[in-house]
């Protein structure tokens, strides 16, 4: 893409179309809340779209984009963690509850490899998104994730490992069955 | 790590979207072109008035040197700005509504009843839900200047943390002492933030002294319930401390050492 110091209106509309599905995935992965995935999106265009200039072509322009989302939905969960965190230890929920994100997971995945990096912790879900969906090398998810890439090779080997063993559970557990 | 050593699943992940209906729907691309090209139109529609301020800021600027000049030739020498305010980034209310507003909840907009700046690069905002919600709870937003090694100008620059308090479920409704309720210290760095309750109108503040004999004031907001909460905000670690229930002339109804 060309770098240029404003964004036009047709650039935007062509972002929106070949990385709008991609990014929305990107902070539904983070944040697990249809609502806040739409509300995340919104504001990352819309902040792509005035601070264009600051792209600096540095990196391709869905990583920058990932970039933006992944602030905006870590600004966003750090600040909701402890909203929940304070008020579900003040309410005590009877019974056992499916939330209502775990049951449209469970219909909605396209299958089960996707449903169960659902059920990983945000790093290593995020990790396999982009290693794994967006091919991103391990110095370009280590500049994403603002980490070193020793970590991030060591972070995406244990979301391998939990995921792989997942799985294998999982295909235990069918064999009994049959 | 290369292709060869992934894993099977990998094809699976890069293959398929994670979920089998489109989520990034065409209305909402077209909610966000459409406010795009607002925002665009706005700023577009904006020179005149941006010039407009500036001449206005100038002529500001100008009266101000007059006024501190014709003031520096009766009078000492101002002192001279606060350390711990210079150089400090101003608080943009646009990133700042953003961050501490409940995204999500449709029209849920917080009423910031006090923004208090306490170092360089945080700011304490204290805040209640809408009115029309009448509900009687309080928030507590840290807002903090984080450098994202030189991607300020993508992200907002700033992380946020909220704490609500409320009375939500079976929390103990004891009080400290009469009238008063002592709910807890909420720490963030070297920042402390003791926090509680009042229930009887006569009370009219709080004030806290540590064993050095140091002194803060806690400000104190109402709730649709008719009940107060209370907050003293600290920047220095407190371990020994007294809170004082006073009167509306400042005097000491009763007090309370937390062991």
């Amino acid at each position: 893409m060309k770098h240029a110091a404003s964004m036009d209106a047709e650039t935007l509309e062509s972002l929106m179309r070949d990385y709008g599905q991609e990014v929305w995935n990107y902070a539904y992965l983070i944040c697990r809340d249809r609502a806040i995935a739409d509300d995340i999106v919104q504001e990352a265009f819309l902040r792509a779209y005035r601070h264009f200039a600051s792209f600096r072509g540095e990196a391709s322009v869905k990583t920058w984009l990932l970039r933006i989302t992944r602030n905006l939905s870590y600004n966003y969960r750090s600040s909701a963690f402890i909203r929940r965190a304070l008020l579900l230890d003040r309410i005590v929920p009877g019974g056992h509850h499916r939330s209502a994100e775990e049951a449209y997971l469970d219909e909605e995945a396209t299958n089960e490899v996707w449903r169960r990096v659902f059920r990983l912790p945000a790093k290593h879900r995020e990790i396999l998104l982009l290693h794994a969906r967006h091919q991103l090398s391990l110095g370009e998810i280590a500049s994403l994730l603002g980490i070193p890439e020793g970590t991030a090779k060591s972070r995406l080997f244990g979301a391998r490992k939990k995921l792989t063993s997942l799985l294998k559970e999982d295909e235990g557990a069918h064999e009994q069955f049959i | 790590m290369n292709n060869s050593s992934n894993p099977e699943w990998y094809e699976t992940l890069k293959k398929d979207q994670p979920l089998r209906t489109a989520t990034f729907t065409k209305e909402l691309a077209g909610r966000i072109y459409k406010q795009a090209l607002a925002e665009s139109e706005r700023q577009t529609a904006l020179p005149s008035r941006r010039w407009m301020l500036a001449i206005a800021t100038a002529v500001s600027a100008m009266l101000c040197v007059v006024l501190l000049f014709a003031q520096q030739q009766q009078s000492a020498p101002p002192a001279s700005a606060s350390a711990e305010t210079a150089g400090a980034a101003a608080l943009d209310p646009d990133i700042r509504d953003t961050l501490i507003h409940l995204r999500g909840v449709q029209g849920f907009e917080k009423r910031i009843l006090a923004e208090k700046r306490i170092y360089d690069d945080l700011v304490l905002i204290y805040s209640a839900p809408p009115e029309s919600t009448e509900r009687s709870e309080l928030f507590v937003d840290i807002l903090k200047w984080t450098d994202y090694g030189g991607d300020r100008s993508v992200g907002t620059g700033l992380d946020g943390w909220a704490l609500a308090y409320s009375e939500f479920g079976t929390l103990s409704g004891q009080e400290s002492m009469p009238g008063v309720r002592y709910d807890g210290l909420m720490t963030y760095g070297e920042l402390n933030v003791l926090t509680g309750k009042l229930f009887k109108t006569d009370i009219a503040g709080i004030l806290v002294t540590d064993g050095s004999g140091r002194q803060w004031a806690a400000q104190v907001f109402p709730c649709p319930d008719g009940s107060r909460y209370w907050f003293a905000d600290m920047t220095v670690p407190v371990d020994d401390y007294r809170i004082d229930a006073l009167d509306s002339q400042g005097k000491v109804l009763s007090s309370y050492s937390p062991s």
